[in-house]
């Protein structure tokens, strides 16, 4: 869908657009090489893909499906472990992906496993996806609680292993509050809406939570996600601009960023599994996991920017939420 | 052989499971194809109360076929007819399923076989004594937890074709069905974990809860449609552990037609360094004063090994010194005595020592 974009603003954009270090803070789209010039046409500089698993499984080899894939594109893409290979990646040309996880049970019964997930590159993990696991609960589930002892071993080595501790979202808010408990210093949650915009779909976040997580230094990933942006009918770019508006009145510019999961190059038409995905919170059908137009993908990123200009955000505050406040919060985790 | 994940799931319940892996099909459907129960040797003499021990996992097949065969031996000494035997407790799928292959190759030429319908449950010979031929020892295969199935509820029926007739909806911690007795939070079960415990009930699994914690046995117990078991669990009210079940957790079971199988595992007899009989006993009359005979069971848990499954895993080390009294299968006479010196029927110790397990099996195998 063409946007209309006044043509000042336009140049403006550009201009401004093109020095950004725009970092996407959680994406589900599948790693394949189409992604790679749609990430450059949106000027994305480093992207946090769910990588180091074998589908929805834990991964038992250390034959990742990823690692092979970032090593076939070495051209293109930087395998970045560290914010300093992010800024040799845009020095280079090249676009950095980061890897992480949505779950942390995929360490089965053995934290240990958490030390050589992170050699092989692992540099953020959520908890719960959707349904409680081993490790604590998740948004949909019928009743929230905190983490299991599991869970509590897990955030602990996650952070003693310098690994991003990405809560809310898909796991419950209890099992949230008690991993700020557990662990100390900055967290972040990578991908959610504001529960205040969009009352009623599980999957979003509280205020009180995004306060929780700002306070303690971190920054919330707005999705572009259709149905956690409306209830009903299509989004539009200004229903995210809002969702994006809201969360930095709330904790400030500096803790909030883009998360925009995505799903491109995902083709699963048909029912969802609605024990995961219940209606309250997910379309029912796959055919309905959409994004506003102008977000279907990456190339419509400059129209954030674009639209953060038009609502009279300053350059700085701008480019913080559209990238370094990801890379101010990873490379204090991660360490230098 | 084993098999992936995936062709498991999608032989599950199409009758072709159990040759595809190259071994015999149980669960009431395989012996209903067959006419009724016979196979295996096993001399039919149903209406006899067999002798059934909900807990045995010295007959776990990761102990090699070896240390098995004895472990059984003695246990088929003891005058025990019918032995659950845990083949998996947090195993993924592929060890689950390697081990569960494991006991169908072992029960082959063994002097005991795998229970494929409660119509198999022998009585002891008169006396007890050793396997003679007439009563050998049957071996239901359990799981004392779900890891194996994780999301894919689909892959109990399969398990149920090669015959695990008894599963835990999880052990001691969280899992995707629901929360464990030794974990921090107390949640009832969760969506996934009420359609696991509506498709046990489909598939014809007895259900045990065990390890589970209160509030996810209590809602498992409301869910499902047949009667459910605690393998080897005590009385909260007689030894206050975890473990335990508190007097909600028995009084529901009992309400629902359900067994509670006494546990003689040291740590959840008494505080005592060793425990002595008595402390056992005082768990069955708890029991017998709270929900009666038609209740009880016995899952007597003898087991030398580690089970720490976690850093954070409070259950004591090995050695464990079990009761006085009570430390190895031959000392089931010693409960037996017991029994007899507490008024009880003939028919009611009957039931307390395996006849109450196999009503159970049988509501839950054969509805």
């Amino acid at each position: 869908m063409a946007v209309r974009v006044d043509p000042g603003l336009a140049a403006e954009t550009r201009q401004l657009h093109d020095t950004l270090l725009v970092v996407n803070g959680l994406d589900a789209s599948e790693l394949r090489s189409e992604l790679i010039p749609n990430l450059r046409a949106g000027g994305v500089a480093a992207n946090l893909v769910t990588g180091l698993r074998d589908g929805v499984r834990p991964l038992t080899t250390v034959a990742s499906p990823h690692l092979h894939f970032l090593r076939e594109h070495g051209d293109t893409l930087v395998h970045a472990t560290t914010v300093a290979d992010i800024r040799r990646a845009r020095r280079e040309g090249k676009t950095a992906i980061v890897l992480g996880w949505q779950r942390s049970d995929y360490v089965g019964e053995d934290v240990n496993r958490l030390l050589g997930f992170h050699r092989l590159g692992l540099r953020s993990a959520g908890l719960v996806y959707n349904v409680g696991n081993y490790v604590g609960s998740g948004c949909v589930d019928p009743e929230h609680g905190g983490l299991s002892h599991l869970g509590v071993e897990v955030v602990r080595e996650l952070q003693r292993l310098r690994i991003v501790v990405d809560i809310g979202g898909h796991c419950s808010e209890a099992t949230s509050f008690d991993a700020l408990e557990f662990t100390t210093g900055t967290v972040v949650c990578s991908h959610t809406n504001p529960r205040a915009l969009r009352p009623g779909n599980p999957r979003t976040m509280t205020d009180g939570l995004m306060r929780a997580i700002a306070d303690r230094g971190g920054v919330i990933g707005i999705t572009a996600f259709n149905f956690f942006l409306v209830p009903f009918g299509l989004a539009t770019i200004a229903d995210y601009l809002d969702h994006v508006e809201y969360v930095v009145d709330l904790v400030g510019p500096k803790h909030v960023g883009i998360g925009l999961d995505q799903i491109i190059g995902r083709v699963v038409m048909g029912p969802v599994d609605p024990r995961p995905f219940p209606p309250e919170a997910y379309p029912p059908r796959y055919e309905d996991w959409i994004y506003p137009d102008e977000l279907t993908d990456f190339s419509g990123v400059p129209l954030i920017t674009a639209g953060l200009l038009e609502r009279g955000h300053g350059d700085d505050d701008i480019a913080d939420i559209m990238g370094l406040n990801w890379l101010r919060v990873w490379e204090e985790i991660w360490g230098a | 052989m084993t098999i992936s994940r995936r062709a498991f799931l999608e032989l599950s319940g199409s009758g072709t499971l159990a040759s595809a892996l190259g071994v015999s099909a149980c669960g009431p459907d395989a012996v209903a194809q067959e006419g009724g129960a016979g196979g295996d040797g096993v001399v039919d003499v149903q209406g006899t109360a067999p002798v059934i021990d909900a807990s045995v996992p010295s007959g776990s097949p990761d102990r090699g076929g070896e240390a098995v065969g004895a472990h059984l031996a003695s246990v088929a000494a003891a005058g025990v007819s019918c032995a659950f035997v845990p083949v998996a407790t947090v195993e993924h799928f592929d060890a689950a399923l390697t081990n569960l292959v494991a006991v169908h190759a072992m029960a082959v030429g063994a002097d005991w076989d795998l229970v494929r319908a409660t119509s198999q449950l022998s009585a002891p010979p008169p006396g007890g004594g050793p396997p003679d031929g007439h009563a050998r020892l049957g071996v239901v295969p359990t799981f004392q937890g779900l890891q194996m199935v994780e999301q894919d509820i689909g892959l109990i029926r399969g398990f149920r074709e090669l015959g695990v007739g008894v599963m835990a909806i999880t052990h001691n911690w969280k899992n995707w069905n629901g929360d464990g007795c030794l974990e921090r939070t107390d949640l009832p079960l969760t969506g996934l974990g009420r359609l696991a415990v509506r498709e046990m009930n489909a598939a014809g699994v007895l259900i045990d809860l065990s390890r589970a914690g209160v509030r996810t046995s209590l809602s498992a117990i409301d869910e499902s449609r047949a009667p459910i078991v605690f393998t080897h669990s005590n009385a909260r009210a007689v030894y206050d552990h975890p473990a335990n079940l508190t007097a909600g957790q028995i009084d529901a079971c009992a309400r629902r037609g359900g067994v509670i199988a006494l546990s003689a595992f040291p740590a959840l007899v008494s505080g005592r360094p060793q425990p002595r009989l008595d402390d056992f006993l005082a768990h069955l009359d708890h029991l017998l004063d709270r929900v009666g005979p038609d209740h009880v069971g016995l899952g007597l848990d003898f087991d030398d090994r580690a089970r720490k499954r976690y850093v954070f895993d409070p259950l004591p080390d090995p050695p464990y010194t079990f009761p006085q009294g009570l430390s190895a299968p031959a000392d089931l006479d010693n409960v037996r005595e017991a029994l007899e010196g507490r008024g009880l029927s003939a028919s009611e110790r009957e039931r307390l020592l395996g006849g109450n397990l196999k009503r159970v099996l049988s509501e839950a195998w054969e509805g």
